[in-house]
């Protein structure tokens, strides 16, 4: 696993040194909190997560680009008797910036795509069960760089990622993000 | 040139966002969840198809009823949680809630219903055997003025069963027609409104279409209503201002000491059917009220007794109002020595309800003399109404500047703010020329 992470960030790094590519790279890692609602009850197991997004800075469609999360647990919630875990979680999403925003400003982006989450429950009359709640997701990036011209960023990022009349599944995330 | 967040951006965006979504297949179900998490709040361990006779007729329906048994043996209703299915969907369908319906053909099925991760099924018959005659059945043979009494019916079928099926319930004459009614034809239920003795039946039709009719039964109404008193609890000093509706209660007393809320058994009335309404239920609606309060009498009676209450109908509360000329100036009025102008005023109500161009209730008129130049105030005059009066003799050797504010007060000529908290007054520039 760590020979492959090193190995990717090491490709996206040397696309992104490449000075006349029309594209940007980042690396993102969040501590994210979630919270998951259903009949009533909210369950809030944390998740740790990787982001890596590339997007479009010369071009007519500056500023788009395409970001793809996946999540693995820090820990589960439990209420009664009932504890419910995010086994994992994943998500495609395209994201809109402007691309005409000051580097050393606040940066805002739109997530829009699709969410994939793995839940388990575990309950001493119904045992453990397990299922996967997929579908449109959409959310929301801030990122504002620790320290003016260097590539590392704080971010913060809310997602909903599954929404139905029985069940939701939202997350905020603080982390930082790297772009190469 | 850049694509600096056009339409086109976002759309592109949107496509391209619904395209990725759209290639990741469907979703888990997630009704379950629901009932992992309900079961594990409500403690259900086990569950249970309520005892039904497993039959259902082809013209009819059939409530399914879930139940679920949690830790302390306390029987819980579980049928709007469950997630129902059949084994064949082509004899009928079953909603979320566990009522099936069948699709007019006669067979059977199997019926499971499902709750977290336990599961339960019956047999279920769908028969078209022919109607052959319906019996009533009540608990007791009379009721008080002004209740209501329920009724059921037995449906017998050439096969020998007795079950549910669709009746429709009627009062057999026009004599009981004016004691009472049968509000849903579909249900037994029997409101009354006077003493006396009603006729009812329930009809239901056989496989030709015929109508099979029960026997009527005989049913009293006792004369036994004491007294009614009308109330409106939820209305501030029996006050509403237009647009406004309240909820009437009439309580009824009778001789047996019992007393409750008749209102939807009683006849009600009201003494101006043009500035308010009532409907059945005892909804009380403002429709047209005065900045004095006009005043509606609603009439209750049952069984040859009434209650009355007055209701006190007002315009809405004001939110802002505008001083202006005949003209439509609200900026300015101008006004020669020897002539005499009537300003005015514009009232607008809270929440957008509308405007009162002719607004001039409860008005204070005042010139503001700290801002406005001198004058005699004996030949310069602002009266209660508005009207501005410079007289043909005023002194002045030029023009005559004044400032005029207007104040809406309540009857104790405190000046009355709006929801904002903001005092309601308006003020306009007065010019008073040679």
């Amino acid at each position: 696993m760590k020979k492959i992470s090193t190995l990717l960030i090491a490709c996206l790094a040397s696309l992104g040194a490449q000075a006349e590519s029309p594209l940007n790279y980042d690396l993102n890692g969040q501590y994210v909190y979630t919270q998951v609602k259903s009949a009533g009850e909210t369950f809030s197991p944390r998740l740790f997560q990787v982001k890596a997004g590339v997007s479009l800075k010369e071009s007519l469609l500056a500023g788009i680009g395409i970001q793809g999360q996946y999540a693995t647990p820090i820990d589960d919630s439990t209420k009664g008797n009932l504890t419910l875990d995010i086994k994992s979680q994943s998500g495609v999403f395209i994201t809109l910036a402007d691309p005409n925003s000051d580097p050393e400003s606040l940066k805002f982006m739109l997530l829009l795509g699709y969410g994939s989450t793995k839940l388990e429950t575990l309950d001493q009359f119904d045992g453990k069960t397990s299922d996967t709640f997929s579908g449109f997701a959409y959310g929301f990036s801030f990122q504002q760089r620790i320290f003016p011209k260097t590539p590392l960023s704080f971010s913060l990022d809310c997602t909903r990622h599954y929404r139905d009349s029985h069940l939701r599944i939202d997350g905020c995330g603080v982390g930082a993000s790297y772009a190469f | 040139m850049r694509f600096n967040f056009s339409r086109g951006s976002w759309g592109l965006a949107l496509a391209l966002s619904l395209l990725v979504s759209a290639c990741g297949g469907g979703s888990g179900d997630s009704k379950k969840l629901e009932q992992i998490v309900d079961a594990d709040r409500q403690g259900i361990v086990s569950i249970a198809l309520a005892d039904n006779d497993g039959y259902v007729h082809l013209r009819g329906s059939k409530q399914l009823v879930l139940q679920g048994t949690d830790k302390n043996n306390q029987i819980v209703d579980l049928s709007s949680k469950a997630s129902w299915r059949l084994s064949d969907t082509r004899l009928g369908k079953i909603d979320s809630k566990g009522l099936f319906t069948p699709s007019g053909e006669s067979g059977q099925l199997t019926v499971t219903a499902s709750y977290a991760d336990l599961s339960t099924s019956q047999p279920l018959i769908i028969f078209d055997a022919d109607l052959v005659s319906i019996t009533l059945i009540s608990e007791t043979s009379s009721v008080d003025v002004c209740k209501n009494a329920s009724f059921s019916a037995e449906a017998l079928f050439d096969n020998g069963l007795v079950l549910d099926y669709p009746l429709e319930w009627r009062l057999a004459n026009s004599q009981s027609e004016e004691l009472a009614s049968f509000p849903n034809k579909n249900q037994g239920l029997l409101k009354t409104h006077k003493s006396g003795v009603v006729s009812i039946l329930a009809e239901g039709k056989n496989n030709a279409g015929e109508t099979v009719s029960s026997s009527p039964l005989e049913f009293s109404i006792a004369p036994t209503l004491t007294q009614i008193s009308l109330s409106a609890p939820e209305a501030e000093n029996l006050s509403l201002r237009e647009g406004q509706t309240t909820q009437l209660q009439a309580t009824a007393k009778w001789v047996n000491g019992t007393s409750g809320d008749i209102i939807t058994n009683a006849s009600l009335s009201l003494s101006d059917n043009k500035i308010a309404r009532i409907d059945s239920e005892g909804v009380f609606t403002a429709l047209t009220g005065s900045y004095a309060g006009s005043e509606v009498t609603v009439t209750a009676a049952c069984d040859s007794i009434s209650a009355e209450l007055v209701m006190t109908l007002l315009k809405p509360n004001i939110r802002a109002i505008e001083i202006r000329t005949n003209g439509g100036n609200t900026e300015s009025v101008s006004l020669s020595r020897g002539n005499s102008t009537k300003l005015l005023v514009t009232a607008s109500f809270e929440d957008n309800t509308g405007t009162d161009a002719s607004y001039n209730h409860n008005l204070r008129w005042e010139i503001v003399e700290s801002e406005s130049d001198s004058f005699d105030a004996d030949k310069l005059r602002l009266d209660d109404q508005g009207q501005l009066t410079a007289d043909g003799d005023l002194p002045m050797e030029e023009r005559i500047n004044l400032v005029i504010e207007a104040w809406v007060v309540d009857d104790e000529g405190e000046v009355l703010r709006n929801s904002a908290g903001a005092e309601i007054r308006d003020r306009i520039k007065a010019i008073i020329n040679l």
